[in-house]
């Protein structure tokens, strides 16, 4: 009980009750029980009594009975619910009375798929005799002497997408018996399916489905997911089958507190918080100190660091023990050793990456710590809910940092314990990627000419097949394509990368060169351009070199107390509108873009506190991107009244009659030289720039005074304008929506880009907001923002209004620049008119 | 969107598709294979085949080999684990080797030839299943299993690994059974291994015919490695004609499995008799009749080659290998002189064994500490890592002598 008098303490304290902007108590359930069912076999339910599982909660029956009744079915109910029982127990029913039968496993990492084992062993070992169980492993770490052996014998496979896509589907017929016999295929933690992977694994299962055919073999699909807004509809893409939805959880739990704590502002001028991160350390060194458990959770490996120092420093050296970092690159043994003090309780407290977020299980905790929010709802509750698993109190509490998101959720901790917003997306029919896979699936097994590929149009999979054929892949003979090129495709396609292009990174390490990963070529001048800080399993690299012509990046691990962002150059060549919508005040358009991107230069951002702290260039060639996207243009009238009230300052300035001889003057004093970077290019082509905005002034003589104005090159003009451009009205509502589409569809920030365009194409040289997939052939990311329009603009009001800041900061608008001058009342006004 | 709107929209998007401009090539070249081979038509039930046909009678030279045993294949029969190898005949057995459209493994690499032969009434029958097209699969493989009908045993090279998976997973997917399931396999590249694997740097088939059946392919032959493509550009252009090489490529590839599993089954029947001037051979061949546990027989074969007059080094395998099997029927005296000579041409393994001997059961610990000495002095100027690697336990065994020597 001791964990209920360390929240009493901190509920009478008024400083810490300041900071609280929500505490919610979920009151204890019984939970919903049910019988195990009578059509169980008894073997099977001798061992269930014997493990401890003489009841069941009515979720899990209530999947038994979809199941019996030939539906497929997504789990959606919270952490701990027994998901995991749910689909065990129908899988191994089948596998004993039809002793033929076998089942799929797919889990998204090899730790996950190691513990399904351990618990399916415990199972197998519960029978008398000889098992009909026989579960194994089967990935890339399974030597290969055994592997004959498991396509032989096991009736329950576990492995992982990238696996079953390389490894099985095209080898199909050393698994005759196995897809043969085949009945249930498990998709779990399924909401990690979602983006470019998820499109990927949709299209694996559409190979699985095929291959599953032709042996006679039709299974049915069981997944989970975490609470997010789309469960059923992630299963039928994915599975695209229809799917029974089970959401409504029936176990039982103790006591829930959840928490959320905004640091106190210390300068609303600036919209600055104390920090998160000493919070975090203050409160888990207290219940440290009061001998309780703690798990905190922070993003990166360098804030584990940071906050294990901070706690260690405080801690009573008698206590200085029991605590522990847990992340990546910490030896496996090492890993088991902290599992195993924390499970033991000799270690109080553990400060984790996501290392530790999925499955992997380390006991009963009773409290667990979020410094920062982990970027999707899903994954915090999944986070949240390591604690009280069994039926004790818990707790669980985030501290927000002065991001925007955890701003935006500190004021509305309502999305935390209601229904999710997010939404995951798919597309499995991305052109790009439904190439590789009909190459793939080809190989596998010859295609007829009137064949269905999914839910692909068939038209559309013939014209695939007429371009395989002209390109020699395939041959086309009696109503049939047959793979004929000396290649294995599989072989070739990355589940993680949108094209067949990718970019290799390469840490340098004393011990030679180490390859960290790879990623697609389309993203890789946005996200390790040189001297870009590259974040890699909460890892921080600084990126030597980038050779985009041999996909080859090289790395150096660094500790760096900063991150990166690229400052990249949009220009539309070609647009096209598939659909519009005239509303309020505004249009929203959905088409077709042909974008040239550069990235041209990057700025450095402080871990926690979101200052910008320097600038870089970098000269990178551009690269063209055929996506869709959203785009909202306004009713001229609209921008006259804001204008007309002043809350339109974006337009081109007037800089008087005697600008042009005050330029050339300019020019003059600065020897035609850029003042930025040096360069001295042709004399027509320098720019001479304001360095506190023009319009910031009221008096135009001021703002032209010779001391405000220098001359700058085109390159080092544009970015002293973009850093202007973010504090108008347009782009500050920009960066409120870009800020928050994350809420509304769960992926990576790179996944999509949101920009401000005053004078933009796509309107006849208006203004717009444009959001794009950044994805070749776009993944129904900004199309799904088009129909949530409503939603999202409402979710930006909200957030800027809450926001304490005076005139912007980096929770709302943007930051404010040094000369003042912000752009959150004309954000404001820009969003509210929309709505 | 047709395929080359699909191509332009694809590449808009930076994927590259790869379509390879064609040149226009003049329909007169169209070249259909059975006016360029002689060949027949199979038909199946699923529709028909095509066939180049061979016969070699008994007598035919392959080389300077013939392609007919003349002893018992009993030998080889066990060796292969064939049940009853008393009772099995050249007849039962199939010599295959396959063309593909790959290398890689799994089921989009496709056997578009395979070159079967059998004995049949006293000469050697050769059929080359060739599929015109893919669809032909169904009737090639229905053709081919009819061929194999009865047999007792598959004679490949590095058909455990490459030809029969490839087989059976073509069958599989043609829906029937693939009649090389369970079946005693001669997989010649293994035995060629074992054999030849210290003497020559490859032991490709192509280099085997050279180097021991001293056979020299002619002008038609393609090098394996274009098969793939030639087949693939056949598909497009409907020209037969570079098709040709391939044909003579398998046919010469499964006369040779005949004429060396022919050397082989001869050999297992009477090692003894091979007529060859490599120390090396010998050592090999002594190795195999050991392991198939005639030690005696390996002895009279260690012996012959113990008698060829070779240069030292050759022989350094074949006198450890004689005297280990000394020294496991306890005869010491008959090893030690071995050992002498081994430990003379610098073999640390010789010196070795004569320590271990020396130290425990001839209890001459003076000797055994002399040896010690002699092998670290050769270890400190050796400059084989492994070697210098072994340093420490002659260390130690050299303390562990003196302490002896010293009670």
């Amino acid at each position: 009980m001791e964990v209920d008098f360390l929240l009493e303490t901190w509920k009478k304290d008024p400083e810490f009750n300041k900071c609280v902007t929500s505490w919610q108590v979920a009151q204890p359930t019984a939970g919903m029980w049910a019988n195990l069912p009578d059509a169980l076999q008894p073997d099977l339910q001798q061992v269930l009594i014997r493990l401890g599982y003489a009841q069941l909660y009515m979720h899990q029956l209530l999947a038994w009975m979809h199941l019996e009744n030939g539906d497929n079915v997504v789990l959606s109910t919270g952490t701990a619910s027994g998901k995991t029982l749910a689909y065990n127990l129908p899988v191994l029913n089948t596998l004993i009375s039809r002793p033929h039968s076998t089942a799929l496993y797919l889990f998204p990492t090899k730790a996950l798929a190691q513990d399904q084992l351990r618990n399916l062993l415990t199972f197998s070992e519960g029978f008398h005799g000889v098992t009909p169980i026989m579960p194994s492993v089967y990935d890339g770490d399974t030597p290969s002497n055994q592997r004959a052996n498991i396509r032989k014998t096991a009736n329950i496979l576990i492995t992982n997408p990238d696996m079953l896509h390389q490894g099985i589907l095209p080898h199909h017929t050393l698994w005759q018996r196995f897809f043969c016999g085949l009945r249930f295929v498990i998709l779990d933690e399924m909401h990690t399916y979602r983006g470019v992977f998820g499109s990927h694994v949709a299209n694996v299962i559409r190979r699985l489905k095929r291959v599953a055919a032709f042996y006679g073999a039709s299974p049915q699909f069981i997944l989970t997911s975490a609470t997010i807004g789309n469960p059923r509809e992630l299963a039928e893409r994915l599975i695209e089958r229809p799917v029974e939805l089970i959401a409504e959880d029936g176990s039982p739990h103790g006591k829930r507190h959840f928490i959320v704590y905004n640091p106190p502002l210390i300068d609303p001028q600036l919209g600055l918080r104390k920090s998160a991160l000493q919070i975090g350390v203050k409160l888990a060194s207290e219940m440290l100190e009061n001998g309780r458990q703690t798990l905190v959770f922070s993003r990166t490996r360098r804030t584990v660091e940071m906050i294990l120092t901070y706690m260690l420093q405080r801690a009573n050296p008698m206590l200085r023990h029991m605590i522990r970092g847990y992340r990546s690159g910490y030896l496996k043994s090492e890993r088991r050793e902290i599992e195993q003090g924390f499970k033991t309780n000799e270690i109080k407290t553990v400060v984790a990456t996501s290392a530790l977020e999925l499955g992997i299980d380390i006991g009963d905790l009773e409290s667990v710590l979020l410094i920062g929010y982990p970027g999707s709802i899903a994954n915090t509750l999944q986070r949240a809910g390591r604690a009280g698993r069994k039926q004790q109190t818990s707790l669980a509490m985030l501290i927000a940092s002065p991001d925007a998101m955890d701003q935006y959720l500190a004021a509305h901790p309502e999305y935390l314990s209601g229904s999710s917003p997010e939404n995951a997306l798919i597309d499995p029919n991305n052109l790009s990627i439904l190439l590789q896979h009909l190459r793939c699936a080809a190989f596998e097994l010859p295609f007829k000419v009137d064949e269905e590929y999914g839910l692909v149009p068939i038209s559309l999979t013939q014209s695939y097949l007429e371009l395989l054929s002209q390109t020699g892949e395939l041959n086309k003979q009696n109503e049939k394509y047959f793979w004929v090129a000396d290649q294995f495709p599989s072989g070739q396609v990355s589940l993680r990368s949108s094209t067949p292009h990718v970019v290799t990174l390469i840490e340098t390490t004393p011990d030679g060169p180490h390859t960290v990963g790879q990623i697609d070529a389309g993203s890789a001048s946005w996200l390790v351009h040189p001297e870009a800080i590259y974040l890699h399993e909460a890892e921080s690299y600084e990126v030597k070199s980038l050779d985009l012509e041999n996909g080859r990046c090289e790395l150096q691990r660094v500790e760096s107390d900063f991150y990166t962002l690229p400052t990249q150059q949009t220009t539309i060549e070609e647009f096209s509108s598939i659909k519009h919508e005239d509303l309020n005040n505004f249009s929203k358009h959905f088409g077709n873009l042909n974008l040239l991107l550069q990235v041209v230069g990057y700025r450095k951002v402080r871990w926690f506190t979101n200052e910008t702290i320097g600038h870089g260039e970098v000269n990178l060639p551009p690269h063209s991107l055929e996506t869709t996207g959203f785009w909202m243009t306004f009713n001229p009238t609209f921008i006259e009244r804001l204008r007309e009230s002043n809350q339109w300052t974006a337009d081109p300035n007037r800089y008087g009659v005697g600008w042009p001889k005050l330029r050339e003057k300019i020019l003059l004093r600065d020897n035609y030289q850029c003042r930025g970077c040096g360069a001295r290019p042709e004399r027509s082509s320098l720019h001479v720039h304001h360095i506190q905005p023009f319009r910031s002034f009221f008096d135009p003589s001021q703002a032209n005074n010779a001391s405000n104005l220098v001359t700058l090159c085109p390159t080092c003009h544009h970015q002293a304008e973009i850093a202007v451009q973010m504090r108008s009205g347009l782009a500050g509502a920009s960066y409120a929506l870009r800020n928050l589409a994350p809420l509304l569809i769960m992926c990576d920030r790179e996944d999509i880009n949101v920009m401000a365009e005053l004078r933009s194409v796509l309107d006849g040289n208006r203004p717009v907001i444009l959001v794009y997939d950044n994805i070749p052939g776009g993944l129904g990311l900004s199309e799904r923002l088009f129909e949530l329009h409503q939603s999202w603009i409402h979710k930006a009001i909200e957030m800027i209004d809450d926001c304490g800041c005076t005139d912007g900061c980096p929770a709302c608008v943007g930051p404010s620049g040094e000369e003042g001058y912000g752009g959150k009342a004309e954000a404001l006004a820009l969003l509210k008119g929309l709505f | 969107m047709d395929w080359q709107e699909l191509t332009e929209k694809l590449k808009r998007m930076g994927v590259q598709v790869g379509i390879e401009k064609k040149p226009d090539r003049p329909l007169k070249k169209h070249r259909d294979i059975s006016q360029l081979l002689t060949g027949h038509e199979i038909k199946t039930i699923y529709g028909s085949v095509f066939s180049s046909l061979h016969h070699y009678p008994n007598s035919y030279q392959h080389g300077n080999q013939k392609i007919v045993p003349s002893l018992q294949l009993t030998k080889i029969a066990s060796w292969a684990r064939s049940s009853q190898p008393d009772q099995l005949k050249l007849e039962d057995l199939v010599f295959l080797d396959t063309e593909t459209t790959g290398l890689s493994s799994g089921t989009g690499t496709i056997a578009f030839m395979v070159g079967a032969a059998r004995f049949i009434d006293n000469e050697l029958v050769l059929e080359q299943f060739f599929l015109r097209n893919p669809a032909e699969e169904t009737a090639m493989v229905t053709a081919l299993a009819e061929f194999c009908d009865g047999m007792r045993g598959i004679v490949t090279y590095n058909g455990k690994s490459f030809d029969i998976p490839i087989l059976n997973t073509r069958f599989i997917l043609q829906g029937m059974r693939s009649p090389f399931i369970d079946l005693p396999h001669y997989d010649l590249l293994h035995l060629t291994r074992r054999i030849w694997r210290n003497r020559l740097a490859q032991c490709n088939l192509g280099n085997i015919e050279q180097q021991i059946l001293c056979l020299q392919r002619d002008d038609s032959e393609i090098p394996g490695y274009l098969v793939p493509e030639f087949y693939n550009q056949y598909l497009r252009d409907g020209n037969a004609e570079p098709l040709v090489g391939v044909f003579y490529h398998n046919k010469v590839d499964v006369i040779s499995l005949a004429a060396l599993f022919a050397f082989f089954a001869d050999l297992f029947a009477n090692p003894k008799a091979w007529e060859t001037k490599e120390i090396k051979d010998l050592t090999s061949v002594g190795r195999l009749i050991e392991s198939l546990g005639d030690s005696e027989l390996a002895e009279e074969i260690y012996i012959k080659g113990y008698h060829l007059d070779r240069p030292q080094e050759e022989r350094l395998e074949l006198l450890l290998r004689k005297a280990r099997l000394h020294k496991r029927n306890g005869q010491y005296h008959l090893a030690l002189p071995l050992w002498e000579e081994a430990s003379q041409i610098g073999s640390l393994d010789a010196l070795l064994e004569m320590a271990k001997y020396h130290e425990h059961i001839n209890k001459n610990f003076k000797r055994a500490f002399e040896i010690c000495n002699q092998a670290i002095e050769l270890v400190s100027t050796s400059k084989s890592l492994k070697q210098t690697a072994a340093l420490s336990s002659w260390q130690h065994r050299l303390n562990r002598l003196n302490a002896r020597l010293s009670k």
